[in-house]
């Protein structure tokens, strides 16, 4: 234990210094160069260790993953398209690309709303503080111990048991005559009850972030409006929203990319069962279950293409606030 | 839009306490609807921790609010005994401390070149930086586990400081990029003019207006790194001197889901770490920003 | 592949031992504590010290298993005096996705020393690839084969190479229930017999059954196992072997009666409490509760020996044997008598350094084998281990059963490789599903057959 102490206060130290000094070295070797060509090579310097490690860390597999897609189950032999065509052509892949859609519209919508909802309406209260702990604690929350959270909620016991899960509990408590329904296993259910458990365990990443920018906005700039006359949803449309809109942009996309790779709340709750299947699921039966490498990689490039369009909005948006500075 | 200083704030007229609780009233009511939705999950975690595994698997949580009350703190008694648990919070605390320090400071120097230095390829760069937040996790598992075992690293802690630093930087790049945009160009324009260079900039100016958005990256990367089981169990593993609490947590329960209870009353303590991280950020939180992602 | 032999099945319930003439163990030895000094086996950390060499190795051996909780801390006190007698540290690594994590280890570069797995078809795998040490260099050969049934070891070798070696082991297809309340045929020789029971109860208006296939991931394990019951009891060894080693089609009428026959329970509402709904959404965990209620709303449910002590979690003052019980599942064929399965977890090695031989050493014999049954919640497959080690009543039950079986086979589903296995599982949730879908289910776990042996 000790020994442990030891080294986390010698890191939080020599860490710091580390960053610091990598800088400053660097800098002191920029300056060395005439003055023309610094302002080319500087920035690389500053980029330059994320540059390496996300390469390290992220590309060089994602393109590994590319190159095996197109190799088969042992990565042996080149098979073309094959990978793709099988897995455009299964069942259980399109029910995963239905649903990944379904996430894609209703995790980032309903995080966002209640995110953004939470952040202003508790910054005008004075118990606001404890509220936000309250509403951010979920994100705390491993996706085990959310998994096992929303078990006891979905619960179900057969009708006229006494029920032990809090939604059936409740249902079939104060609705005349209402049966307990299995949640996660029937098919009109299931996926909304993960999405709903998925949006309890980040809206408050959403607040956090949505409420550190409306932070920012001037309090002269509010009241100004106030004294004018206008009322509070006005002054939310009009002031407000657009002045928080690039920090939405990158909820929202952060969100929406968090629906296409959904994977541990759906494995823990359901295992892609009964009709649950998202491409992660997919994505990690083929790997680990079928250890086919080809379509493992194949169902991967699928996914990370589907970034694309969300990219294409990151770049129409990127490009209007570039205009604006 | 810049502040207006002709504004000199005349105080809103004070009306009557109750008409003023009244019109806020719905606001009040919001709240407390949104707090109960998000609270009683929880609260129900809460209250099985109490009881003891039978009860809990046999009868709702609200039962034990009725006679015959019978709560227990055998659950978190057995956590807490549990042998490595001390050892695994300092490992998790090892873990995950540094691995934020790390990504923190390389995300803001990248995130500060994309916002503020312009080269060629700027937009490019920082866009595929973005995408590759799509790279699922299973896929970069073999890749990686092969690097760090190329590099040695495989069960150290700069292993797993690297792994972290190197998954985090995408999102961690993307948020502080966005709020350094925000900042006054007149700021930092004042600063060149006063002959400062783009370090002393960033130190001296930059880094102390983002207190916020530094803080709540780092909130972010913390409770992100501190809940992450799967890259420990790969790239650090889970013998007893190097697990993170939850490695430690889910080898409480036995292979058939027997102790399973026992989870409920680790997932209270594994939280309290994160909590108090939040709740010491909290205060760097309410510090406006001058101009946080505001744009003028 | 034959099934296992009647000697397994014999032996586990005698007092045979390995070396020298056991004293006659007298009714009221049970000494669970004492290690290893009854019936002529030695103190744990000489047959340790022994499986090393002889000398104290040090050093470390890791290994990656699914244990956790208590049953970890049960299986630490057999490799305790292994540890104190060598010196050898044993890193245990555990994970419930273990599959993954040795896949991705072994993909990776930095494979564990030795492994312990319940999944034993992906062990398959890697012993086609030649990953695995041939433990036949490893082990004394000939105490090996006078103390492991001789299919038992058939079924972990490859080519001449022994890949595995049997450490824990389950009974499987029990019915268990409870003696206060079930007025049924408390050890039926048939089927058919327990089933008109169930009928009339089911006519009576309680439902017979109960059934709980949830279980995170690897939900409809249970049904998977109580189709391959069925199976094996129905067609017989031969084929449950043949179907196992991927040489009979998924879609053959075998395995469409077996399922159907399961399917008369666990899709019958009247037959099953709750009805499929609840069969589909009840944990596994909770699966037998609804028989120790009150009062009872169902009284037979099947499952492995492990099951008791999860039910006596759930129902910590229920008396083992008074209150809670089991019988071996009855005969479904006219044929086939008295057939009982086991499941269990096999260890295999990674790589080979002195440490991990000595630790695989040490596991093969009897000694360790005497430890795992004192931990009362597993059999040991070593012949060598005597009867009264056994001091958990279920357990020592279990040992009875195996003892006067017809003949004894591996649990098929546990030998499949790992994509039939886990489509066998979503398949009984399919079945239990929708029933009408059998055909569909089954033709595609046909598809997954064929891609799936080499």
């Amino acid at each position: 234990m000790l020994e442990r102490a030891g080294q986390l206060a010698l890191s939080v130290v020599v860490l710091p210094v580390l960053l610091v000094a990598y800088l400053a070295a660097a800098e002191s070797v920029v300056r060395f160069l005439p003055r023309p060509r610094q302002g080319a090579v500087r920035p690389w310097v500053w980029v330059g260790p994320a540059v390496v490690l996300v390469l390290a860390f992220l590309v060089i597999p994602a393109l590994n993953t590319l190159y095996l897609s197109f190799m088969d189950a042992d990565s042996t032999r080149f098979v073309a398209g094959e990978n793709y065509a099988h897995a455009i052509t299964d069942a259980d892949f399109l029910t995963a690309i239905r649903n990944s859609v379904v996430w894609l519209v209703a995790l980032p919508a309903l995080a966002v709303a209640l995110g953004l909802a939470m952040a202003v309406l508790t910054d005008r209260v004075p118990y606001g503080t404890a509220a936000r702990s309250m509403l951010f604690l979920p994100v705390a929350i491993s996706a085990v111990a959310g998994g096992v959270i929303w078990g006891f909620m979905y619960d179900y016991r057969p009708p006229g048991a006494a029920q032990t899960g809090t939604l059936n509990a409740l249902l079939t408590s104060f609705v005349p005559g209402a049966e307990p329904q299995s949640w996660l296993v029937s098919a009109s259910t299931n996926n909304g009850a993960l999405i709903v458990a998925t949006v309890w365990m980040t809206a408050g990443f959403c607040m956090v972030i949505l409420g550190a920018a409306l932070r920012g906005i001037p309090d002269e700039l509010l009241e100004a409006a106030r004294v004018d006359g206008a009322n509070e949803f006005h002054i939310f449309a009009s002031i407000t929203l657009p002045l928080v809109a690039p920090t939405i942009t990158v909820v929202t996309t952060t969100m929406a990319i968090l629906a296409l790779k959904v994977f541990d709340t759906v494995y823990v709750m359901t295992n892609g069962n009964f009709g649950t299947e998202v491409i992660a699921t997919i994505m990690f039966k083929e790997l680990f279950s079928a250890r086919d490498y080809g379509r493992a990689s194949a169902v991967a490039v699928i996914l990370m293409a589907a970034i694309v369009p969300i990219m294409i909005w990151n770049l129409r948006s990127y490009r209007r606030e570039e205009a604006a500075r | 839009m810049r502040a207006s200083p002709t504004l000199a704030a005349a105080t809103p007229v004070k009306r009557p306490r109750y008409a003023r609780f009244m019109t806020r009233l719905p606001l009040h009511l919001s709240i407390t609807v949104l707090l109960i939705l998000w609270v009683t999950p929880t609260v129900g975690l809460l209250v099985s921790s109490f009881r003891p595994a039978n009860e809990a698997a046999t009868s709702g949580w609200w039962t034990a609010f009725t006679p015959p009350l019978s709560f227990t703190v055998e659950n978190y008694a057995q956590v807490m005994t549990r042998r490595g648990l001390g050892v695994s919070m300092m490992n998790s605390l090892l873990i995950t401390i540094p691995a934020t320090i790390l990504t923190v400071g390389v995300a803001a120097y990248a995130a500060y070149a994309f916002a503020w230095m312009k080269f060629r390829g700027r937009d490019w760069l920082f866009l595929g930086v973005i995408a590759l937040l799509v790279v699922p996790l299973q896929i970069t598992l073999v890749p990686v586990l092969r690097l760090l075992n190329g590099l040695s690293l495989t069960g150290t802690f700069v292993g797993i400081w690297l792994v972290h630093l190197g998954y985090g930087l995408p999102f961690a790049i993307y948020l502080l990029r966005s709020f350094f945009a925000g900042l006054p160009k007149e700021m930092l324009d004042a600063a060149a003019i006063d002959g400062a260079s783009p370090f002393m900039t960033f130190f001296r100016i930059v880094l102390p207006t983002s207190v916020p958005a530094l803080a709540s990256l780092a909130l972010f990367e913390f409770v992100f790194n501190w809940n992450d089981l799967l890259s420990a169990l790969v790239f650090l593993g889970g013998s007893r001197d190097v697990a993170p609490m939850t490695v430690a947590v889910s080898n409480l329960v036995a292979s058939h889901g027997e102790g399973w209870q026992l989870l409920t009353a680790a997932a209270f303590l594994s939280m309290i770490i994160p909590l108090i991280v939040f709740f010491t950020m909290q205060r760097q939180f309410t510090r406006g920003i001058v101009a946080g992602s505001v744009k003028g | 592949m034959r099934r296992l032999s009647l000697s397994l099945a014999v032996i586990l319930g005698l007092t045979a031992t390995a070396c020298g003439t056991a004293p006659a163990p007298s009714a009221s030895e049970t000494t669970p504590a004492a290690s290893g000094d009854s019936g002529g086996l030695r103190d744990p950390k000489d047959a340790a010290l022994d499986a090393a060499g002889g000398e104290q190795l040090g050093g470390t051996v890791s290994m990656l298993g699914v244990l956790g909780g208590e049953e970890l801390d049960a299986f630490d006190t057999v490799l305790a005096p292994f540890e104190e007698a060598t010196g050898i540290t044993i890193e245990y690594e555990s994970s419930r996705d273990l599959g993954v994590l040795i896949q991705t280890r072994v993909d990776g570069g930095n494979p564990p020393d030795v492994v312990s797995t319940p999944t034993i078809g992906q062990l398959f795998d890697y012993a086609v690839q030649g990953v695995l040490v041939d433990l036949s260099q490893v082990l004394d050969m000939s105490a090996v084969a006078q103390n492991y049934d001789e299919d038992l070891m058939n079924i972990v070798t490859r080519d001449g190479a022994m890949f595995g070696l049997f450490n824990t082991v389950n009974l499987a297809g029990l019915i268990w229930y409870n003696p206060t309340t079930y007025t049924g045929p408390t050890d039926p020789a048939e089927w058919d017999e327990l089933q008109s029971w169930a009928m009339d109860t089911a006519a009576g208006g309680t439902t017979p059954w109960c059934v709980g296939l949830e279980s995170g991931a690897a939900s409809g394990w249970p049904g998977a196992e109580f189709i391959t019951g069925i199976l094996l009891r129905q067609a017989g060894p031969e084929f449950h072997d043949q179907w196992w080693q991927g040489e009979v089609a998924w879609t053959s009428p075998e395995i469409k009666r077996a399922f159907e026959t399961y399917g008369e329970i666990a899709t019958d509402p009247d037959m099953v409490y709750g009805g499929p709904t609840a069969v589909l959404a009840t944990s596994f965990e909770n699966g037998a509760d609804a028989i120790f209620t009150d009062p009872p709303s169902c009284f037979l449910h099947e499952q492995a020996t492990f099951m008791g002590g999860i039910i006596a979690g759930n129902f910590p003052e229920l008396e083992p044997i008074e209150d809670v019980d089991f019988f071996g599942m009855p005969d479904l064929s006219p044929e086939h008598h008295d057939l009982q399965q086991i499941s269990g977890e096999v260890v295999a090695m990674f790589n080979d350094t002195p440490q991990a031989r000595a630790l695989v050493n040490y596991l093969a014999t009897p000694e360790a084998g005497a430890l795992i049954a004192q931990t009362g919640r597993w059999l040991s497959p070593n012949k060598s281990v005597p009867a009264e080690q056994y001091t958990d009543p279920f357990l020592a039950r279990a040992a009875e059963i195996l003892g006067s079986a017809g003949g004894v086979s591996y649990l098929g589903s546990d030998l499949l490789p790992q994509p039939l296995v886990e489509g066998f599982w979503r398949a009984t949730l399919d079945y239990v599903n929708d029933p009408a879908q059998l055909d569909a289910i089954l033709t595609e776990l046909e598809e997954i057959r064929q891609e799936s042996y080499p």
